[in-house]
């Protein structure tokens, strides 16, 4: 549990940054950002030992 | 005396290859350094002990070669290839595409598209960049979709090539972190299932984010005419239009074969199963489903990190034959009355960064003997819990290492995708790695990992809130240096060249803080120790950044 909100927590911010990177700048494509983060997160978490 | 007369060979010969003065391929220059240090040494075993050592040195060699993960990536490169060649990869392009419509938008497509290498961890992150990188392209202007900028083009195939180009390290089926695992397995039992994964994708997750940053801020200003991508033309975003992409049943079905052997690798639910025989088993299971020819998967096989390992693990039996590495050992040693041991442990787990080679296997095969001897085993610097803190620290570092390499680095396969001139990434792969993956791999490990994998052990703590608050310091000072960084950029190429260093020093003072503080916790000689090598290593990698790329191209033009 706590590998995947710490891989949550990576995709999270990981996302925000690399929209912001891609000049998707307004809120709402900052928050697809960190939501395609979050997934990416999700999967890696999944994917790793716990 | 002859350990460090044949690691003086194999330093020369190394640095003389990067700096290109030795224009072979580094394949085979680990070949003929392996060759010149058993002749060197058979002389000079023959002369001090006699014959009987001198035919026993061959056999020490080749003990060095350890086959376990060389066998592992074939199998994982025989599996991928499967993958290629029966149109996996067309699905997954496929499923892409129909992502962007749902309401995770472009943006949300496009972070999971960055991030697709570090979740399948393919044995070599060359295998998902050949197959993915000309679907990046197609997202330009010149691919056809002409649904990102110029700039958005170059941030994302350049996030992409860092999160591919970092992907082998936590791969389980091969990757260059077993390598690591295989030693730490001394101490945990179940080392082997992965003790270097997790900290390693932590930071390269969040370190693929920081070199986006970098280059949209830094790269893209320091050097801003060295791509020839063709930019949007005016008003074009509001008449953009879909492109059909197609794939075959054979793609869906392999892809789900192959997800399958990932999971059955890495859970292992039918019991202990060697990861070579599941992959193999699921190569040959996509073969028959697609009904594909052995000249199509053995098109999809890339052999150069097979090669790179090998000659890497016999450069490093000649090595460890003759008594480099014992040599190395000491001469490290030395170096701790210097920088202590906190300062010379930050230099050495950024040595590959430094020494950037086409493959990092070849010098992850030679060191990480030699970081093992800090730990119980040898020299005793370190404890084993400290000891896996390094190595996880290291492991990253070194796995990344092939994207800034000037030596055939994956890393130009992004360039070239780019349509961007040589060493263009360099400084911000380089960047990400010293600046973030490096520090945040050992907090991970320190904070997590140690208890996941020595559960019974009551020194190893669970804390979340310290690896979220490290995590969010590292990212902070990174935020800071890179726009102070894009502030500072002038038309003076070499005063920006010697602000890029001076960000380089901090982002490498700040790795040696948090990796002496993950080692030897608040003690204040130790974070000065870590702070002078961190600032020692960064400039050495910053020395090899490139001032500009224009010149360069104006130097290889003949008058």
């Amino acid at each position: 549990m706590l590998t995947f909100i710490a891989f949550v927590f990576a995709g999270v911010i990981s996302g925000a940054i690399i929209a912001y990177a891609l000049d998707m700048k307004t809120p709402k494509e900052i928050a697809q950002g960190a939501l395609g983060g979050l997934i990416s997160g999700l999967l890696a978490g999944f994917m790793f030992p716990h | 005396m002859l350990g460090y007369i044949t690691l003086a060979i194999f330093l020369i010969i190394i640095v003389l290859t990067l700096f290109k003065k030795i224009t072979l391929p580094i394949q085979t220059v680990l070949v003929l350094i392996s060759l010149i240090i058993m002749v060197v040494g058979g002389a000079f075993l023959f002369f001090t002990e006699g014959w009987k050592s001198v035919l026993l040195l061959p056999n020490e060699m080749m003990a060095g070669i350890i086959l376990h993960p060389i066998t592992a990536l074939l199998a994982g490169l025989f599996l991928a290839g499967a993958l290629s060649a029966s149109g996996g990869f067309e699905a997954l392009k496929v499923i892409l595409n129909w992502i962007q419509k749902t309401p995770l938008g472009l943006a949300g497509t496009l972070v999971i598209i960055t991030q697709i290498p570090l979740i399948a961890s393919l044995p070599c992150g060359r295998i998902i960049g050949a197959a993915l990188l000309p679907l990046l392209f197609s997202f330009g202007l010149e691919g056809g979709m002409g649904i990102l900028t110029k700039s958005q083009l170059i941030v994302f195939i350049g996030a992409f090539g860092r999160n591919a180009f970092g992907s082998c390290g936590p791969s389980p089926i091969g990757g260059v972190g077993q390598i690591g695992e295989g030693f730490l397995g001394s101490y945990f039992p179940t080392a082997s299932l992965g003790i270097l994964r997790s900290p390693q994708a932590f930071a390269l997750m969040l370190g693929t984010a920081m070199v986006a940053l970098f280059l949209k801020m830094v790269s893209m200003k320091l050097y801003p005419n060295d791509v020839s991508l063709r930019d949007l033309p005016e008003g074009w975003l509001g008449r953009k239009k879909d492109v059909k992409i197609n794939a075959p049943m054979k793609g869906y079905i392999s892809l789900v074969i192959f997800i399958a052997a990932l999971l059955i690798s890495i859970f292992q639910p039918f019991g202990k199963v060697p990861v070579q025989t599941v992959l193999v088993l699921a190569g040959i299971l996509i073969m028959a489903a697609s009904r594909g020819t052995i000249q199509d998967l053995m098109g999809g096989i890339i052999l150069m990190p097979v090669a790179a390992m090998t000659a890497g693990f016999m450069a490093a039996g000649a090595l460890a034959a003759t008594g480099g590495f014992d040599a190395l050992g000491n001469v490290l040693r030395s170096l701790t009355s210097v920088l202590g041991v906190a300062g010379t442990l930050v230099v050495f787990v950024n040595i590959q960064t430094i020494l950037p080679l086409s493959c990092s296997r070849i010098l992850t095969a030679a060191l990480v003997p030699v970081l093992y001897f800090f730990g119980p085993a040898k020299f005793n610097f370190l404890s084993w819990s400290q000891l896996a803190i390094v190595m996880s620290a290291y492991i990253i570092n070194a796995t990344t290492s092939c994207g800034p390499s000037p030596l055939g680095g994956a890393g130009m396969m992004a360039e070239g995708q780019m349509r961007a001139e040589s060493g263009y990434i360099r400084g911000a792969y380089s960047f990400g790695v010293i600046a973030t993956m490096t520090p945040l791999a050992a907090i991970f490990m320190k904070f997590l990992n140690l208890s996941i994998f020595s559960p019974d052990n009551p020194e190893f703590v669970r804390n979340l809130w310290a690896i979220g608050g490290y995590a969010a310091l590292v990212v902070m000072v990174n935020i800071v240096i890179i726009k102070v960084l894009s502030g500072r950029i002038s038309a003076d190429s070499g005063r920006n060249w010697v602000f890029q260093g001076g960000g380089f020093c901090l982002a490498g003072a700040t790795c040696g803080l948090v990796l002496s503080i993950s080692l030897f916790e608040l003690d204040v000689v130790s974070m000065i120790q870590g702070i002078l090598g961190g600032v020692v290593a960064a400039f050495l990698v910053a020395f090899l950044v490139p001032k500009t790329l224009t010149l360069v191209k104006a130097e290889a033009t003949p008058h």
